[in-house]
């Protein structure tokens, strides 16, 4: 943490759903998180990962099965009421899809000025100006309150979604494929705006992403998920140079445009991800793994004890039995 | 910035003009509406005075429609009864409207025992048939303007309940409903400045649908005795009691039954120009 | 010249809305036997309506204004249905970028394949069984004779994809057109099929039309790259020549966009034009930073050779 002031810390979060045929499936498996004021910290992991689901869950989007959300020092569990929506609304979300988060019937202004006095006494003489600072505050104009959503492109889209978010002032933003369905000039545009915020007003974000690039782009640290769990943790740049979880580094070698042919053909991994619903025993990574069980069968303990996050560098933490035997060549960036 | 010309309601008006029948029905539905409203005030005919000289008159300048078997006029009749029997069939199409949809918009948004209790309710109604029910009804209230809105609404009220639900739990998963959650908006503002507008869309469809259906019910109620009561005039009621004289008279049975006809035509119509506009299926 | 599969010259396709919309704006490309090109650009570009010009699957309220599409040197433009069809699975096929729903939900797709198959007569009903087999094992499907039985539901989507694969390549078409077929998938399985699709062109004379947003994908399995910008070819050429030296700004800030890791990268303002009006100049001018005053006077025109670019301040310096 480098010594910086914590804004959010989630431990031992857990958050359990019961399926239509009623089998239990843990989305989010006792992870820890911590975000410090200032950070962007990535949130990396396949789909199905449970990493929409910690965003949310963070947020108190989604019921929580188990442990605690502290905000600013005040943990979320023991609040009620109009004070827990306060504390939770310093605390944001972005979503993916810049079409399916603004209410299609509701004004932009509308949108920006409903936030804003959820929480505040704001004077009627006050709202208009506020709105106009916000749009202005994501580089839009101040006509664009008046109109309707479908009047925008999916870029100007996000930065209403982030002008409505920065309403209620949060100081930490959960921002979920915040780029993803946008074209990449665009996606750049909103990523600048993004640090660019942090920036001025020191916001913290959790930043979740299938796509490696962005996360590089951005990213102080990253935490990599797998099947609901941490498998591992660390400075973004140590992360990508130096990954120890043999699943960060079978991520990375997929990643398109980072290696050669030949790199990517020999750490590709077979199969696909598996299902929440019945994970493997042990490490979940098991039977995926190019140096579990699978290819040494001695090696048992991988399907019988589930591996402690072992720290392996400065905040460099590792969910592996055996970290750091698969190791990537240096990355050819065109 | 590229921001478009056209308003929602501007296209929602094109929309609904681009289709021919749909545009139709509308005008033929505010064709009739517009005569039983205005007509009354122009044709000021008494049309429960009786003149039993001029029973069963033919079609005249003085009674166009001729009269009845108690010699009333029957254009005034049609005019007055065609208003009572709307009027019945929107206003119990309104309060099933209201509380059926207020249910099941409550239902889908809350969820938990409140709406498994709602839709086991509207289970139990699903199960007669809408017309029996009102039927059983009017027959346990007795006749009336008051009974027979209840007895036409209260079949309806599981259907508006059911689909609100469906678009209440869609809606209630869109991520702007999630934004306000996290923006900290009560719960009561959410669902209707957030949950609400964006479902109205389909229940109105069957809103409309329903009055026509409302339309016969109350007719078919007055036709049996159980609806309106006698003297206030009343389509169903009217009819039943022109078939005896059908072939004397036959516009005291033609008329009545072609005000029905194109009033739920209009409003079957009506309901697909909803549709249209609403753009019922594809989801935006 | 004899082994062009793929011939397209000045397509022009606009949509008849309100207001139409010019979404192919004259393009020329050809594709030889056993190519791979890769086609990219941001959404609205137009690389995949040029995509369904190729199989002829444009339809109303689009329409192909002007051009020719040539297939294996049968001319796809204005040709009748059937002809159409024939040409279709047969000399070119396409993989779509879902593969939940472009496969039918009620058939199992052993069925799916072999329908494909008979419909281009090839072989009897067993031999066709024995080729559905091979066709799943060759596209990488464990227990192929298992999943062959399988409906789609019971596949995941990187196993659905491989199916769509071995569907397109059923009657060893000349051309696969690929539009974003890795876009639904996760990394890692995204990765499978990458590789996949480069094994099987490899292996065949099969040539790939690879259509992409993403310039890192369409590197991975990729020979020419084709950019697209507001219904134009702006950049054309040898994959690691376009990478190593970009003549379009356009293509320059892409590759700075996909390719930078953590460095500081060029990111592109503002937006692309409006297709529903004229260009009078060059497109992309109003978000250059190169822009002159005749940019905005007169469109450049792609040049001609191996490596062609559509720029005046190139073709100046």
């Amino acid at each position: 943490m480098n010594g910086k002031e914590t804004v959010v810390r989630g431990i031992d979060l857990r958050v359990a759903f019961r399926t239509e045929d009623g089998r239990r499936v843990r989305a989010v498996d006792g992870v820890d998180l911590e975000v410090g004021r200032g950070e962007i910290h990535g949130l990396v992991g396949e789909s199905g990962c449970g990493k929409t689901t910690l965003g949310r869950a963070l947020l108190g989007l989604v019921p929580l099965t188990g442990g605690r959300v502290i905000v600013d020092g005040v943990d979320i569990g023991e609040l009620r009421g109009r004070r827990l929506r306060r504390a939770r609304a310093r605390m944001q979300m972005i979503f993916q899809s810049p079409w399916g988060s603004l209410n299609p019937r509701m004004r932009v202004g509308t949108a920006i000025a409903e936030a804003l006095r959820a929480h505040r006494r704001v004077s009627r003489a006050e709202v208009r100006p506020r709105v106009e600072a916000l749009l202005a505050m994501v580089g839009l104009p101040a006509e664009a309150a008046d109109r309707y959503p479908a009047a925008f492109s999916g870029g100007q889209r996000q930065r209403i979604a982030i002008a409505r978010a920065l309403a209620v002032e949060p100081r930490f933003i959960v921002a979920d494929e915040a780029v993803a369905s946008l074209d990449v000039s665009v996606g750049e545009q909103i990523l600048e705006l993004l640090v660019g915020l942090r920036d001025r007003l020191g916001l913290s974000y959790l930043f979740i992403s299938h796509d490696l690039g962005v996360v590089e782009r951005v990213a102080d640290r990253v935490t990599v998920m797998y099947l609901g769990r941490v498998v591992e943790r660390a400075a973004a740049d140590e992360l990508f140079r130096a990954p120890a979880h043999p699943y960060t580094v079978a991520l990375l070698a997929a990643a398109p445009g980072r290696f050669p042919r030949e790199v990517r053909r020999a750490f590709v991994l077979s199969g696909d991800p598996p299902s929440p619903v019945d994970p493997p025993s042990g490490c979940v990574f098991w039977p995926r793994c190019p140096v579990g069980p699978t290819v040494d069968p001695s090696r048992t303990i991988c399907r019988t004890e589930v591996p402690p996050p072992t720290t392996v560098g400065d905040g460099h933490v590792v969910a592996c039995h055996f970290p750091g035997e698969v190791r990537l060549p240096d990355p050819v960036l065109r | 910035m590229t921001v478009a010309t056209t308003t929602r309601r501007g296209t929602a008006w094109h929309r609904l003009r681009r289709n021919r029948l749909s545009f139709a029905g509308v005008l033929v539905l505010s064709g009739v509406v517009i005569t039983v409203i205005v007509g009354p005030l122009l044709w000021r005919v008494d049309p429960i005075a009786i003149d039993l000289a001029n029973r069963l008159a033919a079609p005249s300048a003085l009674h166009p429609l001729g009269t009845d078997i108690q010699g009333r006029d029957l254009l005034a009749r049609i005019l007055h009864g065609g208003r009572v029997t709307l009027f019945v069939a929107v206003a119990s199409v309104v309060v099933a409207l209201v509380f059926g949809s207020g249910a099941g918009l409550l239902s889908g948004f809350v969820r938990g025992w409140f709406d498994t209790a709602v839709m086991r309710v509207a289970d139990v109604l699903l199960a007669f048939p809408p017309l029996l029910l009102a039927l059983v009804i009017a027959a346990a209230r007795g006749p009336g303007v008051a009974n027979t809105i209840l007895a036409v609404s209260i079949p309806a009220l599981p259907r508006f309940a059911r689909l609100m639900r469906a678009q209440s739990l869609a809606i209630r998963e869109r991520e702007y409903v999630l934004a306000a959650w996290a923006v900290g908006l009560s719960p009561l503002r959410i669902l209707f400045r957030h949950v609400l507008p964006n479902a109205v869309g389909p229940v109105t469809v069957q809103a409309s649908i329903a009055a026509g259906i409302a339309v016969l019910e109350v007719a078919g109620l007055g036709f049996l005795g159980l609806g309106v009561q006698p003297p206030s005039p009343e389509l169903g009621a009217i009819l039943v009691d022109s078939q005896t004289y059908l072939l004397q008279q036959p516009t005291a049975v033609l008329a009545p039954g072609i005000v029905i006809s194109l009033s739920i035509l209009g409003f079957n119509l009506l309901g697909d120009a909803l549709g249209d506009v609403f753009d019922v299926g594809s989801g935006s | 010249m004899n082994d062009v599969v793929l011939e397209v010259e000045d397509l022009v396709v606009e949509f008849d809305t309100r207001p139409p919309v010019r979404a192919v704006r004259g393009v020329s490309f050809q594709v030889r036997r056993g190519e791979r090109v890769g086609i990219v650009g941001e959404s609205g570009c137009g690389k995949s309506v040029t995509a369904m010009a190729l199989l002829g699957l444009v339809d109303p309220p689009g329409r192909i204004v002007s051009g020719s599409v040539r297939v294996a040197g049968v001319e796809v433009v204005g040709a009748p249905p059937r002809e159409l069809r024939r040409l279709r699975g047969k000399e070119i096929a396409m993989v779509f970028q879902d593969p939940t729903t472009s496969l039918n939900p009620v058939f199992r797709v052993g069925r799916q394949i072999a329908d494909v198959l008979a419909y281009h007569g090839w072989g009897d009903p067993r031999t066709r069984a024995a080729r559905v087999v091979e066709l799943l094992r060759r596209v990488g499907i464990p227990d192929p004779e298992r999943r062959a039985r399988a409906y789609p539901h019971e596949l995941s989507g990187g196993m659905r994809q491989r199916v769509m694969i071995a569907m397109a390549i059923a009657n060893e078409p000349a051309i696969v057109v690929a539009d974003e077929p890795t876009t639904a998938l996760d990394v890692t399985v995204e990765a499978q099929i990458l590789l996949l699709l480069d094994e099987l062109v490899e292996r065949s004379r099969t040539a790939v039309v690879f259509i992409s947003h993403d310039l890192r994908v369409v590197s991975e399995v990729c020979d020419r790259v084709l950019v697209f910008y507001a219904g134009r070819i702006v950049e054309e050429g040898d994959l690691a020549e376009v990478f190593a030296a970009p003549r379009h700004p356009y293509t320059r800030a892409l590759l700075s966009l996909a390719f930078s890791g953590r460095e500081a990268r060029s990111s592109i303002p503002g937006a692309p034009p409006d297709l529903s009006r004229p260009l009078a100049g060059c497109p992309f001018a109003p978000r250059c930073d190169r822009r002159a005053e005749r940019c905005d006077r007169e469109p450049p025109l792609l040049g001609d050779g191996g490596h062609r670019f559509a720029c005046w301040y190139e073709e100046a310096s």
